[in-house]
């Protein structure tokens, strides 16, 4: 049992070394926190823990300018997360919180888990929907603003969802990966989807596009670990710009994904736009149809930014920590909006959209680790699912600032949805983005916020990201487990192994209890036989004086000395045998 | 109140002191119920080896096998050894494994592997007798030391030391006695060590032999107080003056007793001039030579009475329940076997000290050979070697020291492992404080010791031995090694071999033991009663095989596998 949890070091080891490629880039491109969290390779337990710690560094760190407002709610959030989810749970709750039918338990459940974090995301989440704390907003900000302005472009559906997707798998995934490198990992496949947008915002939209997505799915499995800095190199670049001016609004993007978001919302006044053109064209195909729904959502943009920032900011957090919390507050305030309303029921609908993007998620996934389990696909992509809804939420809200850009929402949404399905089906973004053309409208509102275009790719990614991670774990783990699990089944080896364990000791143990107690039981034999011995005497002492009264002592005692080394040994070979 | 018995009552005070501050110094490291019972499982192999050491070298080891040696010479050297050899037998069979059960005592253990509630029940009655049995010569002992040194009536002792050990449990807990105990140990060792160097070095620079084709002698002029009746054994003509009754005819006067024997009526006084030859309780060596070569009695007797003794020792250890306790102290399996390694040079290294005091006590304190209360034999040897005087009474209050050490360790350890059973089975869901488990634990052997007249060491500790190898030994072999034994086999296997040795612990503590082997088969039952024990559980289960748990394989593997394997009950919690 516990094994199974012990195996899980070695799949997070994998994941860092995955991550230590992107690592590197992260390192150039980024900052020294990242790169110590990444540079700790050596051990899994020893990365495993400085990926905690990293966590809060890199969320913290990673994103400085970004700390400053972000850092300590999102960061607080995202570690208890981490921690929680990390090892094995990790991904799975992601899934079961991506469970869009049962957001809220799964929200709560990550509160008790998170226990302290609770309080922040609560905090946060409340705000968001009240524009509360400020410290959810600010990481949340650069997301929320985003989506806010995502949403009133009308990306109600599509960007919301996927943004919020994206956002919340981040926080989700990233603890599923592992503390520090999921973050990255959101990032990265926030990135990756939207780093598409921060790649294509440096060069051309559309003909960066095609690269950075491809990267993105690459970065994921390795960026994991590294993810958090990766978000530098790739989307950094995007994303470092945006998140200066992300930062200056609701700047630290707490975490990664608010690093997405920062980029957003540094695409807000041109490079956000573009960068969610560039994903949206990177996503959906090259349609340019993007960059104007880009260049519209960007005033929005900014203007979420500004007057969402905070209570968007409370939402990705809450998001993260509950999102389901989360969902539920931002239900109602879609709905109150006109397009909301609509928007509401494309939100209630869009889950199920959101749930076909994951599956097409699921396959890249699968790519990446073929072994995993479908289920933990499943799970993993349901999260996105339920991340989703939360992401709605989130557009939801913020597009209720904006309430110009709901009724676009609605129809938007819709097209979303379908550009979705096709999606996930084919996994080729080309494809979808067909249904993206009409999505780049959605795409364009996402890309408003920075964020949120890039998200429904992004979303994809981070799910396909997160499978991976999820994988990766399960590969390391697995063999242990199976061997220690044959040993205790009973199945043909282990019951070989365990009755040759038992059989060894007994062997050794009835071998030293022989020749003790035929040491010891054939000297009163042989005093009373041959009396003589008895008054032979050693060194002055009479032979059985000597014998029993001093040498028989140490005789013990190198029997018992001599018996625990070979038993250790046995046990030492049967325990190698077992975990090889 | 002499100068002699006030150093001694000292100095037993200041152990008791001692080991209470110690004590009270583990309740502040005591934190969790963990703490408490288990002591957390952090103590070290060194620290949980003196501590086991500690609560294993009780009165009987302090004080009875010198007395043993002194009265029966080369033959009673088999004692310590079976008492040593009993650790090889923990270390070769239970140690790891039991370790790794996770199993707390016995009962635990029973239930553990084989899921018998009947079983643990029996067990659980089993600890008791064994504990009980156990605590009444160590309590007994503390008498018997408060008289030898003081004259004060034996009674106090015992009250006096009950009353200190349930403070010592009460106050912390299985903690504190890890902590106490490792330091009665070395106060002990210190003590032995102490004594014998100096007698020792007294011995060799005396040029005495042993090597005589006499009884000892006198050192100087001696007055005996017989307190039991007693049959003694001239070997040569002795001139005595006897104010009492010997042989049913009262005698006041000078006499002289010729070679043969003479039956001394307690309250008698006997009084020996310097130099004369030493008078021995009929049974035992007369000569000195005798007494040096192995086998002095009837061969036959003499063989049964050494391996029974041996059987009893080697496999009785792992019965005793303050033992068993102990390894649940250590970190893993691995750090049992340790620990049992270093309990073995420990205690082998006490062993070898006590023999020698034992050896010394002969030339310097004869006279306990004819009152045949042997077994003050180390309280009495520093005045008898050092003769009356300061250097002689500070030595006596260090052997003092050593002997209150050697009961309180070994009672708070009983107290705090019947207190655990009792806690955990008998009252289980009736009162939930741990302490007042433990006044009941102590009070049924205080109120057995204050009424019961006292034996010798010699023979209530082998018996106990004889009970807990009989009974919990064959229980632990099998169900470690076996994955044949049923619960059947098992509660039947216990009946059987608790059965036996209880009725030869009844009639030889309580009824006439005839003479000849059947007398020491009774006396020394273990012999019959472990064969008979592992031969009755493995028939039974052999015909019980259907019932062999189904969950055997799993069971012994828990006990086997390394706790890496991250197989072991501790990560899910106790059975319990």
């Amino acid at each position: 049992m516990t094994t199974s949890t012990d195996g899980a070091p070695p799949s997070v080891a994998s994941e860092h070394d995955s991550s230590g490629p992107p690592a590197e880039r992260l390192r150039r491109a980024q900052r020294e926190d990242a790169d110590d969290a990444l540079d700790t390779n050596s051990s899994w337990l020893r990365e495993e823990i400085q990926r905690r710690i990293a966590e809060g560094r890199t969320r913290s760190g990673g994103r400085h300018a970004r700390r400053d407002t972000v850092t300590s709610p999102g960061s607080v959030g995202y570690v208890p997360r981490h921690s929680v989810a990390t090892p094995g749970p990790g991904a799975p709750r992601p899934g079961p919180v991506g469970g869009s039918p049962s957001p809220h338990a799964s929200g709560l459940l990550r509160r008790e888990r998170t226990g302290a974090a609770p309080e922040a995301w609560s905090g946060p989440s409340g705000p968001p929907e009240e524009n509360g704390g400020a410290d959810a907003v600010a990481q949340p900000v650069a997301q929320p603003t985003a989506q806010p302005t995502a949403q009133p472009t009308a990306q109600p559906t599509l960007k919301p969802t996927a943004q919020p997707t994206v956002a919340s798998p981040f926080p989700r995934r990233i603890p599923g990966t592992n503390g520090a490198p999921p973050v990255v990992a959101p990032p990265d496949r926030a990135e990756a989807t939207a780093p598409a947008a921060p790649a294509p915002v440096p060069v051309v939209p559309v003909p960066v596009v095609p690269v950075p997505v491809v990267q993105p799915r690459p970065s994921p499995t390795a960026q994991p670990a590294g993810a958090q800095p990766s978000p530098s190199p790739r989307p950094r670049p995007a994303a470092a710009p945006p998140h200066p001016a992300a930062h200056t609004p609701t700047a630290p993007s707490p975490i990664v994904p608010s690093a997405p978001a920062a980029q957003r919302t540094a695409g807000d006044p041109s490079a956000a736009a573009l960068a969610d053109q560039a994903p949206a064209a990177a996503v959906v195909a090259q349609p340019v149809a993007p960059e104007p729904a880009v260049a519209e959502p960007d005033p929005p943009a900014e203007d979420a930014d500004a007057a969402a920032g905070a209570g968007t900011l409370g939402r990705r957090t809450s998001d993260p920590v509950a999102p389901e919390t989360v969902p539920v507050p931002a239900w109602p305030r879609p709905r109150p909006v006109p397009g909301r309303a609509t928007s509401g029921p494309a939100w209630l609908g869009s889950p199920p959209a959101s749930t076909p993007a994951p599956a097409p998620a699921s396959p890249p996934a699968r790519d990446e680790a073929d072994e995993a389990d479908e289920a933990d696909e499943a799970e993993e992509h349901p999260p996105p699912a339920t991340v989703g809804p939360a992401v709605a939420i989130q557009s939801n809200q913020a597009t209720q600032p904006s309430s110009a850009v709901v009724p676009a929402l609605p129809t938007l949404s819709d097209p979303v949805f379908t550009a979705r399905t096709p999606e996930p089906g084919s996994h080729e973004r080309e494809q979808v983005r067909p249904g993206g053309v009409q999505v780049p409208e959605q795409r364009g509102s996402g890309y408003l916020r920075g964020g949120p275009p890039s998200r429904p790719d992004e979303q994809d990614d981070l799910e396909n990201k997160r499978v991976r991670v999820v994988l990766a774990e399960r590969k390391g783990v697995a063999r242990p487990v199976r061997t220690v699990v044959d040993i205790q089944e009973g199945t043909g080896v282990g019951e070989f192994l365990r009755n040759d364990l038992i059989k060894t000791q007994l062997g050794i143990a009835l071998w030293f209890a022989v020749g003790a107690g035929l040491t010891l039981g054939l000297l009163p034999l042989l005093f009373a036989m041959v009396p003589e011995i008895g008054r032979i005497e050693v060194l002055g002492l009479r032979l059985p004086w000597l014998l029993l009264g001093l040498l028989v002592y140490p005789f013990l005692f190198g029997l018992g000395l001599w018996h625990s080394r070979l038993a250790e040994r046995v046990e030492q070979s049967f325990a190698d045998h077992v975990q090889d | 109140m002499t100068t002699p018995a006030l150093i001694a009552l000292v100095a037993i005070a200041l152990v008791g002191l001692a080991s209470a501050a110690i004590g009270s110094y583990g309740v502040r490291v005591a934190r969790s119920t963990s703490d408490f019972l288990v002591a957390s499982r952090t103590v070290g192999p060194v620290s949980n080896a003196s501590a086991i050491s500690g609560e294993y070298l009780s009165a009987a080891s302090f004080l009875g096998i010198a007395g043993l040696i002194l009265r029966e010479g080369a033959d009673a050297l088999w004692y310590p050894i079976a008492f040593v050899a009993g650790y090889l037998a923990l270390v070769l069979f239970v140690a790891a494994p039991l370790r790794r059960s996770g199993a707390y005592t016995v009962p635990d253990f029973a239930e553990v592997r084989l899921d018998s509630t009947v079983l643990r029940r029996i067990c659980t009655v089993f600890v008791l007798v064994i504990g009980w049995l156990y605590l009444l010569p160590q309590l007994q002992g503390a008498g018997l030391a408060l008289t030898t040194l003081t004259t004060l009536p034996a009674w106090s002792g015992i009250a006096a030391v009950g009353v200190i050990v349930l403070l010592t449990v009460i106050g912390g807990g299985m903690r504190s006695i890890t902590f106490v105990q490792a330091f009665q140990y070395w106060l002990k060792l210190t003590a032995v060590a102490v004594l014998v160097t100096v007698v020792l070095g007294l011995f060799l620079s005396d040029a005495r032999s042993f090597d005589r084709e006499a009884p000892p002698q006198f050192p100087e002029a001696t007055v005996v107080q017989i307190r039991t009746d007693v049959v003694l054994e001239v070997s040569e003509q002795v001139r005595v003056v006897v104010d009492g009754e010997v042989d049913d005819r009262p005698v006041h006067g000078e006499v002289a007793w010729r070679p043969g024997r003479y039956e001394v009526t307690s309250g008698s006084t006997l009084s020996f001039a310097a130099g004369s030859p030493v008078p021995t309780v009929a049974g035992t060596p007369a000569t000195d030579r005798e007494w040096l070569e192995p086998m002095s009695g009837e061969a036959s007797n003499q063989l049964l009475e050494i391996y029974s003794i041996l059987v009893a020792g080697f496999l009785g250890t792992m019965g005793l329940p303050h033992v068993l306790v102990r390894f649940y102290t250590n970190a893993d399996g691995r750090a049992a076997r340790r620990t049992t390694v270093v309990v073995l040079a420990m205690i082998g290294s006490f062993y070898m000290l006590v023999t020698l005091v034992g050896m010394l006590s002969r030339l310097y304190t004869p006279q306990l050979l004819v009152s045949g209360n042997t077994d003050a034999a180390v309280l009495l040897v520093p005045t008898g070697a050092l003769g009356q005087g300061w250097a002689g009474w500070l030595l006596g209050g260090l052997a003092a020291a050593g002997a209150a050490a050697a009961f309180l360790s070994t009672s708070s350890g009983l107290v705090v492992s019947l207190a655990g059973v009792l806690f955990t089975d008998v009252f289980k869901g009736r009162f939930h404080d741990f302490r007042l488990a433990a006044v009941i634990a102590t009070l049924p052997p205080l109120a057995l010791a204050l009424a019961v007249t006292r034996l010798d060491f010699a023979l209530t500790v082998p018996l106990v031995f004889a009970v807990a190898a009989s009974t919990f030994c064959p229980l632990l072999v099998l169900g470690i090694w076996w994955r044949g034994l049923t619960a059947k086999g098992a509660i039947a296997g216990v009946l059987v071999g608790g059965g036996l040795s209880g009725v030869a612990v009844g009639l030889s503590l309580f009824g006439a033991v005839p003479p000849g082997w059947l007398g020491m088969l009774l006396y020394r039952p273990s012999v019959v009663t472990v064969p008979a024990a592992f031969l009755t559980m493995v028939v039974v289960s052999r015909l019980t095989r259907s019932e062999i748990p189904a969950d055997v394989d799993k069971a012994l593997l828990l006990l086997h596998a390394p706790e890496r394997l991250g197989l072991s009950s501790d990560r899910r919690g106790r059975p319990t």
